[in-house]
């Protein structure tokens, strides 16, 4: 009857030091992997600007006979847009599911954003096309049914392209400290998430993908 | 993690082969209900088993089988053997028959599905050296064949026989395995024999043993072969009744998850309710993080998955990968074991979703009032 009874401390010690150390790693791999990610979206986004860059030039040198670029401007526009759209999800993703905020990435791609929107907004007036374009506004700290709002724009839009009608839409981050989203939110008074700002009018809280429809056929017609 | 510095700590004297001279007269008490088809080769293992003819006793106490298990056992011919018959009583009964009519200082419980092999016992026996043990553990084994839900449970039965090891280091075996432990007979006695009304009367017993600081060793190789479910309903039925006793008799015993109780008091037996939650709780991240991605996840498809990767992910599949090495580098220690990496990766996933099954239906049962038999 002589168990000498002990609580083996050091052994536990030792197998929380030894946990903690395989956590530890884990989160370095994640870190390391996310951040080549991140890099490599950046190199896209770089690549972005130098298209829209030499768009813009195409643009200002074209300046009289803008008319006869339209067509053009609308192919490589319509590209751009495409590629924007995909990297706004894959940001959003990086950041929601896996836990990376690249506030650079981010800063970057909303000047990328910027550029593309004013020079959308300076060829549908050139080219006097029907297009609509759309500013969204979101938060991803207080504002639970923004990755909502934003899914409905993206079915919304699908189906008005279905019916020949042309959406071009710009999200930004109203959460992020830049100077660009800042001269933004004064220029149409942002104060809540989410906001729609379509065709320079203001709707602010949720909109459902038919409301949204609704809105943008008004601004079509 | 713990297991694995118990290992490292303990490497040199896991193996050690040890001899001893001596020679106690041991009882082999065989319970058995409805066994014809294994009683007889259970039988034999023990009487062609390495030990003095005149120190072994074996004991079979037939708990009110409806074939012919009674007559079979009696029918073989060797003064070893004494058979009882009894009306039926259950596990925990039949043994306490047994130990009343047991004379060795040692006495054995051998199951009547289950076979020792030639050196069993003399494996067994030098661990007896040190007066304060009473009782140690054999090498439950499980023979390999085709069938593989068998091969999962074969894996499992090295992996336990190795923890069990481990633990015997730090005093803090909690299961006398019931296909064959050795017990001293006076300890067995004196703490009044087997619970008859346990679901698992093999952790009662240790948790008894345990309860007045006995010592229990292992064995790692003392082989005894063992019959095991064969599919994965008879399986269910009887983890749904392992863990359901093993929580009802930790609950019984909980004064012991007490610092006074050393390693059994504060790692083993606070594992066993943990366990239950940790296989709950852990389903639920994983199934949590699987569902909760993010909406534009969908519309980037199978894109998304390959935009950085969470630390959840990376800590997971590292430790996936970790328990597999360890696992592996466990089973192939059993020198004479033939196992694959397939299996033990297929081991590995099945028994998660198994014990989430397993515990979940004992919860179900458990809300639905109903009772757990063998």
């Amino acid at each position: 009857m002589a168990v000498k009874r002990r609580i083996s401390i050091s052994l536990y010690i030792m197998a929380f030091i030894f946990t903690l150390i395989i956590f530890a790693f884990g989160v370095y791999v994640s870190w390391i992997i996310n951040k080549s990610v991140a890099e490599d979206l950046k190199a896209n986004i770089d690549a972005m600007i130098s298209r829209l860059q030499h768009l813009q030039t195409i643009f200002l040198l074209a300046d009289e006979n803008a008319p006869s670029f339209c067509p053009f401007y609308a192919t490589e526009l319509g590209r751009l847009e495409e590629e924007t759209e995909r990297m706004r999800y894959k940001i959003a993703v990086l950041e929601e599911n896996k836990g990376v905020t690249d506030e650079n990435l981010k800063k970057e791609y909303f000047i990328f954003e910027t550029n593309a929107y004013l020079l959308a907004k300076k060829i549908k007036e050139k080219c006097n096309s029907s297009e609509v374009l759309v500013l969204y506004f979101y938060s991803n700290t207080n504002c639970s049914i923004c990755q909502d709002q934003g899914v409905e724009l993206y079915h919304a839009r699908q189906d008005l392209a279905q019916q020949g009608i042309k959406v071009k839409t710009y999200a930004f981050d109203g959460d992020l400290n830049s100077s660009i989203v800042e001269v933004f939110k004064i220029k149409y008074n942002v104060t809540a998430y989410p906001t729609l700002i379509i065709n320079e009018k203001k709707f602010a809280g949720f909109l459902d993908e038919k409301r949204i429809i609704d809105k943008i056929k008004e601004e079509f017609q | 993690m713990v297991f694995f510095l118990l290992f490292v700590k303990y490497y040199t004297k896991m193996y050690v082969k040890k001899k001893t001279k001596w020679r106690p007269k041991i009882s082999v008490i065989v319970p058995a209900y409805n066994e014809e088809k294994n009683i007889r080769k259970c039988i034999e293992s023990l009487l062609s088993a390495n030990y003095p003819k005149d120190k072994l006793e074996v004991i079979v106490v037939d708990d009110g089988s409806t074939d012919r298990t009674y007559e079979i056992a009696k029918s073989i011919k060797d003064k070893r053997v004494k058979v009882y018959t009894k009306p039926n009583s259950g596990k925990g009964a039949s043994l306490n028959f047994g130990i009343e009519r047991a004379s060795g200082e040692l006495i054995a419980v051998l199951d009547a599905d289950s076979t020792i092999g030639h050196e069993t016992i003399l494996r067994m026996l030098h661990l007896f050296e040190d007066e304060d043990v009473a009782a140690v553990t054999a090498a439950v084994k499980v023979r390999k064949s085709s069938n593989l839900i068998k091969e999962f449970q074969r894996i499992e039965y090295l992996f336990i026989i190795f923890t069990r090891k481990l633990l015997s280091f730090i005093d803090a075996v909690p299961v006398t395995p019931g296909p064959f432990s050795i017990y001293r007979s006076n300890v067995l006695r004196k703490i009044g024999g087997f619970d008859e009304n346990n679901l698992v009367e093999d952790h009662e017993i240790a948790l008894r043993l345990q309860y007045y600081n006995y010592k229990i060793r292992s064995s790692i190789d003392a082989d005894v072969y063992t019959e095991v479910p064969e599919n994965t309903s008879a399986l269910m039925k009887q983890r749904v009744r392992w863990q359901k006793g093993g929580i009802l008799n930790v609950i019984n015993y909980r004064k012991m998850i007490n610092p006074a109780y050393g390693d059994f008091g504060v790692f083993v037996l606070p594992l066993t309710i943990l366990s239950v939650f940790l296989v709950f709780g852990i389903t639920a991240i994983t199934i949590y993080s699987f569902f909760s991605h993010s909406k534009y996840a969908d519309l980037l498809g199978l894109e998304a998955m390959f935009i950085g990767v969470s630390p959840f992910t990376v800590v997971a599949i590292l430790l996936f990968i970790l328990s597999l090495i360890w696992a592996y580098g466990v089973v192939r220690s059993f020198k004479n074991e033939v196992v694959n990496v397939p299996l033990v990766v297929a081991y590995l996933m099945f028994y998660w979703f198994f014990s989430l099954a397993y515990n979940s239906l004992m919860i179900i049962k458990e809300i639905k009032k109903e009772k757990i038999t063998w």
